[in-house]
Formats: structure tokens, sequence, C-alpha cells
């Protein structure tokens, strides 16, 4: 099939897999995607500036669906994620532009992507850590982590101004309840704050962004694991469709790619959401954990492979890694799915 | 088709990212009613085939 824009020829059945496979993947995990989608397309011959655009595309495609389908599962916090947008859309601009400027000391691309490898093991590590630390005291609260005491103390930050001053409706308390959340009063600046830290984060290092958020939710702000997914992924419609704008001005989006890889992913939403219906938080933790650190490897193998001369055939590893451990892991989500499935039936629930 | 994308992308940068936008927004919201009507069909007709329980029948 001939793709215009991107201008090259790939058959549809390797974009229909991508497709189902991101689209498991952002249900389940409450990410985007992006450096899946990435690598994949460039597996498969998209032009590098073609695949980051039609990439970041398609995530904003799914993740208006994977939301839809959240909120219809009651796993989305609109409040808070419209508290996070806040912070989150300023903070890109500025990641832009700090990174335009480490690319004028000619910095950008080594120092990204070592803060980038160093960022995603540390948090993989940590998530796998935390499943572990916990695994004994957890008992029946699959949602208990080793992170409780920082939840308490985040939550019950007090930051000045405690009331905003608004002429004609007087003074407004800065303080608000998520009851979605599970949060009985926060100070709003904290949200925004998060929402801020990870949109600059994500800015620097070119991604979405949803792969930070989910975990800090969960660990910082103590939410909830499906709520978290759920609400990282409203927060993604929100940056994927700025990348998708910013991309598609300066022409580097092939819309007919990503609509076929659009339809595929919305097979996969469906699995991937509901999957979160009876696989168990702590155990969606662990997977992830596994997902962050294989994403480590390919960045780490990317790396290799433009610093060490004769290394170019890492680039295609690194894509292969990604493909091949985002297809395993929607197989090994089936196989759970199915086997929750059989003890229902059998009445083990 | 090919040559009206290939024309309104290099033509009219922001007619086209405004554009890319409403088609995946388009597209997803269409997507999602489309799944949502199978569901529902399917959890009508699982529904109709499920044999009647005794609890299901009122004294």
């Amino acid at each position: 099939m001939y793709f215009p824009n991107a201008d090259v020829v790939i058959h549809p059945a390797l974009l229909v897999f991508l497709g189902v496979i991101v689209g498991m993947l952002g249900g389940f995990f409450g990410v985007g995607g992006g450096f899946l989608i990435t690598g994949g397309l460039l597996v498969f011959g998209v032009p590098p500036v073609y695949a980051v655009g039609t990439g970041l595309t398609l995530v904003m495609g799914t993740s208006i669906i994977n939301t839809l389908k959240h909120r219809n599962l009651g796993n989305v916090d609109f409040k808070l994620g419209a508290l996070m947008v806040t912070g989150t859309i300023p903070a890109i601009f500025l990641a832009e532009w700090v990174n335009s400027s480490l690319e004028a000391a000619g910095l950008a691309g080594p120092v990204i992507r070592y803060i980038y490898v160093g960022f995603l093991s540390s948090l993989g590590l940590f998530i796998l850590y935390d499943h572990w630390h916990t695994r004994r005291s957890r008992g029946e609260d699959e949602e208990e982590t080793s992170t409780a005491a920082l939840t308490e103390k985040v939550r019950s930050l007090r930051i000045p101004p405690h009331s905003v001053g608004i002429p004609g409706v007087g003074g407004i308390s800065t303080y608000v309840s998520l009851p979605v959340s599970g949060i009985e009063r926060i100070s709003v600046f904290v949200p925004v704050g998060i929402g801020f830290a990870i949109g600059f984060i994500a800015g620097l290092l070119g991604a979405g962004g949803g792969f930070i958020l989910m975990p800090v939710l969960i660990f910082v702000l103590g939410i909830p694991t499906t709520i978290a997914i759920g609400t990282d992924l409203f927060q993604i419609i929100i940056t994927g469709s700025v990348g998708t704008f910013a991309y598609s001005l300066s022409n580097r989006v092939d819309p007919t790619m990503a609509v076929l890889m659009l339809a595929a992913a919305s097979i996969g939403s469906q699995l991937g959401a509901s999957a979160t219906r009876v696989i168990e938080p702590s155990r969606i933790r662990f997977l992830y954990g596994l997902l962050i650190l294989t994403g480590a490897v390919a960045v780490a193998l990317e790396e290799i492979s433009q610093a060490v001369a004769g290394a170019a055939v890492l680039s295609t590893v690194a894509s292969a890694v990604l493909l091949g451990s985002g297809g395993g892991m929607c197989l090994l989500l089936l196989a759970l799915m199915a086997r929750e499935r059989g003890r229902v039936i059998s009445g083990d629930h | 088709m090919n040559e009206f994308l290939t024309s309104l992308s290099s033509g009219q940068p922001l007619l086209w990212a405004l554009f890319v936008l409403a088609v995946m927004a388009a597209a997803a919201l269409s997507l999602t009613a489309f799944w949502g009507s199978v569901f529902r069909m399917a959890g009508l007709l699982r529904r109709r085939r499920a044999p009647i329980s005794e609890d299901d029948v009122l004294p």
C-alpha cells in the first residue's frame, strides 16, 4: 500500500500488527506508546521525520479511544487531569526552548539519550523493587506501595497562597478535593507542579510523557493504579494533540498511515482496557516495570549504534527488541485474561 | 485522493495541521462508537441466548 505523504510503500498487515500492539499496551498501561510506534515504523522503512510525527498522531488518536474506554470503566479523574494539563502545556514549550539551546551547543543528541537511558532504567528498577518490597506485606491491599510516607507528605503539603481573590467573586481556596482519586484535600499547586515537571521532562526527551506520569500518580500521589492509567491517558490526549499540530505544520505526518493503524489500535484498546479489570494492580505495575526496562535496553542499543562506528545494525536490533517485547507482552496479557476468565467460570473467584 | 493530501500538506500548512487533528479525532470517536455498539449488540445477543434460570422466575 502506498502512503503519499511519507512517500513509502508498506504492507498494511505490518501496520495493523503494530497498531494492535500499541492499542493494547496503551489501554492496559495508560501510555501513548510513542517510543514503540516510532521504532516500529523505522523498521518498516518509514523516513525518520515521518516516523516521529506519524507516531505522535497515532498516540493522540489511541489516547482518545483509550480515555473514552476507561471513562466507561470509571477510571478517569478529569479534574486532576485538567489541573495537570495547565502545568504541562507551558512546560512543553519551555523544554523545546531548552532543547534548542542544547542543540545549538551541540549537546542535544548524546545528553538527552544518556538522561533517557538513566531515567528509564531507574524507573523500571524502582517499580520492580517496589513490587518485591511490598509483596509479602501487601496481603489483600493490592494498592500498597513502598512510598506511602512520601504520598502522605505530598498530599499534606500546604503551599501559599491558600486562597486567591477574584473581583466580584471573592476569595477562592487553592485546595481541592479529588474524590475519584480518593484524595480528600490537596493544594492545586501539587498537580499543576507535577504536570509541569512531567511536561518538561517529556518535552526534553521528545516523548509523550505518559510513561513517567503513570508511576508518578501511583507512587507520589498515591492514586489507585486503574485511575492513574485512565487519568494519564486523558493527559496524553492534550500533549499528543500539541505534538500532532506542531509536526503537521512542518508536514511531517502521514494521516493515511495513522488512520489505518488507529483502526487496528482500536481493537487492541478494547482488550487492553478490559484487561485492567481482571489483572491485579500489583501485577500491572510489575509488567509495566519490565516494559520500561526493555525500553531502556532499546534506547541504550540505539545510542551505541550511533556512537560506535560500524554498529549501525544495533539500531535495527533496538527496534526489534521493542517490537518483540511489545508483542510478547500482549500475548502475556491475553494469557492472563484467559486464565482469569477460566477461574471465574470454574468459580474460584 | 493522494494528490489532494500531498497538495494540501505542502501548500496550506495551517489548514493541513487542523485537517490532520480533525481527521484523527473524528476517526477515534467513530471507532469508539463502533466498538461500543458492537459490544452492546454482543451483550444483547448473549442475554437472549442465555437460558432462563429458576432465580430469574418471580414467585
